[in-house]
């Protein structure tokens, strides 16, 4: 791309649905999370949460991660927002090895980030495989295996001269473990911004400094 | 047993015959229960007890109390039972000549330690502790009237062998023994609501695990509903009372099948917080604390290297 033929421009990447979703996502990971760790590894002497009330809490939780689910598929394919999340699958593999290699060496050397978010794609390709993974794969696959836990007559009978649930049971705290680790490297990635902190103002007012071509200019105001 | 004893025999037709006629006689009599052991075998001298206790109908409420009671005898599982090769009147004291049984006779019986007696006997059955655990007990401290062993144990259907039961089994067996005096399996769910799930809680568990003391397979010592357990931790944890009670005589097998922790649970049911495998505890902590570490080295990197980048530009 020629620089003379691109412009900078704020435009409105996080509208307020997702600014919402967003964050009530982070609240209910935090508690999913907490109360997750506290029924697993469920202790009398020394509990996180007590039992009976992470029971509770992972519960309610969990529904509200569900609702929140059903209306970000929705509203995705509605808004067109998806488009952020379904790679070009042209030249991913150098987008990925140029974004690995930013975070493993150019960061340390105070390399401008390689891949500036466009319109068609906010997310840098590292971060929109994961986006896709998490979002299409493993909360769906939580959620399912959340409510076998939840409503145990629905798992199936027995699976290997055991109780049916346990594969379940095993799935669900494999995806949290990975749910988990995404949350504290999300956390992080919070202050590799241009800044410390303009990634989470940028999750806050949903603008966003974007490159754009000149002749498209009028398609984002 | 005593075995049956030739006393006279004689080759006399006319005897003989004479013989036969009163011992017909003598058989179809109720008088014939307190007759000579040795005349006949015990199992003929049970089948005429159980010509009517053998009747599943053999049963009558109490005007006074309510209470249903039950002279039903399962003479199958009678033969099968531990107690299977002794006569009914062996363990039956009184006179049962009369029909019907004269009341006074119908509640005299022997009790355990009757017959089960001697330190060798009374250590291998452990009756010991349990009649300590027994005494302690919510039905014998409020003296329930008339409870004793047989109000929970069937002395016709006992069975050592019963120790390899499949837990589902030993758990509706277990229950409905609970059911008998304290009312139907809904209003038994009705009145554990405290508990999530408790019809689910009710068919997979005994009474016995929350309402006896912990630890320890006090299993005897029944409390009042008022002490009954109310921590989700007693089970739902790596210590879970249920090794020590409903699993007591599997925890052996615990880990070894199926490489979980508590794993002897699992082909009845997965426990949250109580089976748990070792490698995936390992796997989550690592990926987590790793996630955590690694981010922790990046951004301490980061620092220090645009630390030494203003350092160099000034």
């Amino acid at each position: 791309m020629k620089p003379d033929s691109m412009t900078h421009q704020k435009v409105m990447l996080y509208p307020l649905w997702v600014r919402i979703w967003h964050w009530c996502n982070a609240v209910i990971f935090i508690l999913l999370l907490a109360s997750g760790i506290s029924l697993h590894f469920a202790d009398p002497s020394s509990p996180l949460i007590p039992f009976a009330v992470a029971r509770v809490i992972h519960n309610l939780s969990g529904l509200c991660l569900t609702l929140g689910f059903v209306l970000y598929v929705v509203n995705n394919g509605r808004s067109g927002n998806f488009r952020h999340y379904w790679p070009v699958f042209r030249g991913l593999v150098g987008r990925i090895m140029k974004q690995s290699d930013y975070y493993a060496r150019g960061i340390f050397l105070g390399l401008p980030h390689p891949i500036a978010p466009t319109w068609e794609q906010k997310f840098n390709p590292l971060q929109q495989l994961t986006y896709l993974a998490i979002m299409y794969l493993l909360v769906p696959l939580v959620i399912v295996t959340g409510f076998m836990l939840w409503v145990p007559e629905w798992a199936p009978g027995q699976v290997l001269g055991m109780d049916g649930l346990w594969p379940a049971a095993v799935l669900h705290y494999l995806l949290a473990v990975a749910l988990g680790i995404f949350f504290i490297t999300h956390l992080y990635l919070i202050t590799v911004g241009e800044t410390m902190t303009s990634q989470i103002k940028k999750m806050l007012t949903g603008w966003e400094e974007i490159s754009i071509h000149k002749e498209n200019d009028h398609e984002r105001r | 047993m005593t075995k049956p004893s030739v006393t006279q025999t004689t080759n006399s037709w006319p005897h003989n015959a004479l013989l036969s006629l009163v011992l017909l006689v003598g058989a179809l009599h109720p008088l014939a229960l307190q007759a000579d052991e040795s005349a006949t075998n015990v199992a003929e001298k049970n089948a005429r007890c159980l010509r009517c206790h053998g009747m599943e109908t053999l049963r009558y409420q109490e005007l006074a109390t309510g209470k249903m009671r039950d002279f039903h005898v399962d003479a199958h599982k009678f033969s099968q039972s531990n107690h299977g090769q002794q006569g009914c009147v062996t363990c039956h004291k009184g006179d049962f000549a009369a029909l019907p049984h004269r009341p006074e006779n119908t509640d005299q019986y022997h009790s355990c330690a009757d017959c089960h007696t001697g330190e060798k006997v009374l250590q291998r059955m452990r009756l010991v502790g349990i009649t300590a655990q027994y005494k302690k007990s919510v039905h014998v401290q409020r003296g329930v009237s008339g409870f004793d062993c047989f109000s929970c144990h069937n002395p016709h259907e006992s069975r050592l062998e019963e120790i390899k039961t499949p837990e589902g089994n030993i758990v509706d067996r277990d229950n409905d023994v609970c059911l008998k005096c304290h009312g139907t399996r809904e209003s038994a769910e009705e009145k554990h609501r405290i508990i999530p799930k408790a019809p689910l809680h009710l068919k997979e568990v005994r009474c016995l695990e929350c309402h006896t003391p912990r630890p320890g397979s006090v299993i005897h010592a029944i409390e009042p509903a008022a002490r009954a357990e109310r921590t989700c931790e007693a089970c739902h944890s790596r210590d879970s009372i249920l090794l020590t009670k409903l699993y007591k005589y599997r925890l052996h097998e615990s880990e070894r099948r199926t490489g979980f922790i508590n794993g002897v649970v699992l082909s009845d049911f997965y426990v949250i917080g109580m089976t748990r495998h070792p490698l995936l505890d390992a796997l989550g902590i690592l990926g987590m604390g790793g996630a955590f570490v690694g981010v922790m080295f990046h951004g301490i990197g980061r620092w220090l290297a645009a630390r030494r980048r203003q350092n160099h530009e000034t």
